[in-house]
């Protein structure tokens, strides 16, 4: 049984992540690395700066150090990046 | 010791005066005559009204190091960037990550006292990003910016307390409008009326109406049955609403809205009162709780 559950943690799942255009990109990750390689490796694709970008799960910010265990994250579930936003006047 | 950097100065504006100007401010029943231009948004007779308590020495000590190094004090904080901090200080448009962390924290407040008082029901916050997704504002394509998309927040309301918007007191959406310009929506829900609170004082009949479209699709998602609309009120920012007298400050008042509504307060606030509302912002950050007070 603890060898199902092991196999089960170790295999990767799919997520996408959705812009604010509707453009997803989609990352096969497992379901222990750490959500900060897979902000990285987008910003870097897309040639911005992570720090500029924030990564939503249901409306709610992800932490660079949650994995998608802890985020409870299934196959193919969707995660929405949104660009910084400022404003004063 | 960290040596003060070379413009630690430009954020010496009277510190040592500070608190006995905001306490003087507090009582200043003066007439009109006087600077209280500052304070025509406020009903002439009421007393000002007090955000939070005065800062102490050490506290104003503190959020002038923060705002002098953003770095250092994203470094001690809870996982805040340091351009969070560095929208903080006095003069600079506030960025979405401080108005966000420091909105959970009084909605932290709220939720303990709704825990304490059976009588109060819990209030809720969606991030500014709420609008953003269901009104499609971050598109690119002019054909589909602007347009309502009930499906890109649905699961949204999982976040709530009992994952029921309709049982809360109020659900604030603050809203990012044209990446400039921050203001809120209010839906009090018991009392079926949706309010924009905007400093600018701007009209703002597409959130109010989208805002309440989107609590019919949820009613109908949830409870299976229509809203009855024609009970709920929308409401544009009215000529009591606090506004600002400059073009940064847009965003603390939001936050101070937010603040005063989640206390049953009507926000009757000035301009004047920003610089130290932006202080208590910073100090809540850096200490991942509302100092007491």
């Amino acid at each position: 049984m603890s060898d199902e559950a092991k196999t089960e943690g170790a295999e990767p799942i799919t997520i996408r992540v959705r812009d604010q255009t509707g453009e997803e990109t989609f990352f096969k990750i497992k379901k222990s690395t750490k959500m900060q390689k897979v902000f990285d490796t987008y910003a870097q694709r897309k040639g911005v700066q992570a720090s500029s970008l924030r990564f939503l799960l249901d409306g709610e910010r992800i932490e660079p150090n949650q994995t998608p265990k802890m985020l409870e994250l299934d196959d193919q579930d969707q995660i929405d990046c949104m660009l910084e936003q400022t404003g004063g006047c | 010791m960290v040596q003060p950097p070379p413009d630690l100065t430009r954020y010496d504006d009277n510190d040592d005066t500070d608190s006995v100007g905001t306490s003087l401010a507090h009582q200043d029943m003066s007439p009109p005559d006087s600077p209280s231009s500052l304070r025509a948004a406020s009903p002439p007779h009421a007393p000002p009204q007090r955000l939070h308590k005065p800062l102490t020495r050490v506290q104003r000590e503190r959020t002038r190091e923060a705002w002098a190094s953003p770095e250092l004090a994203a470094g001690r904080s809870n996982n805040i960037s340091p351009r969070a901090f560095h929208s903080l200080r006095d003069g600079t448009w506030l960025q979405d990550e401080a108005i966000h962390r420091f909105l959970r924290l009084l909605v932290a407040r709220d939720a303990f006292q709704a825990s304490l008082i059976d009588a109060h029901r819990p209030s809720f916050v969606f991030t500014s990003f709420f609008m953003t997704q269901l009104l499609n504002m971050g598109d690119l394509d002019p054909t589909v910016q602007g347009s309502y998309s009930y499906s890109n927040i649905q699961r949204w309301s999982r976040r709530v307390p009992g994952q029921d918007v309709f049982a809360l007191d109020k659900l604030f959406l603050p809203v990012n409008v044209n990446r400039s310009h921050w203001m809120v929506i209010v839906a009090f829900m018991q009392e079926q009326r949706i309010q924009a609170y905007d400093s600018a004082g701007a009209t703002n009949t597409r959130f109010l109406q989208a805002t309440l479209r989107y609590l019919a699709d949820e009613h109908q998602r949830v409870h299976n049955r229509a809203l009855p609309v024609q009970d709920w009120s929308l409401c544009e920012s009215t000529p009591a609403t606090p506004t600002q007298l400059n073009g940064y400050d847009c965003g603390v008042f939001t936050c101070a809205f937010i603040d005063c509504l989640l206390r049953n307060d009507t926000p009757t606030f000035s301009q004047e009162d920003m610089t130290q509302y932006r202080r208590w912002i910073t100090l809540s950050l850096l200490e991942n709780q509302l100092p007491i007070g």
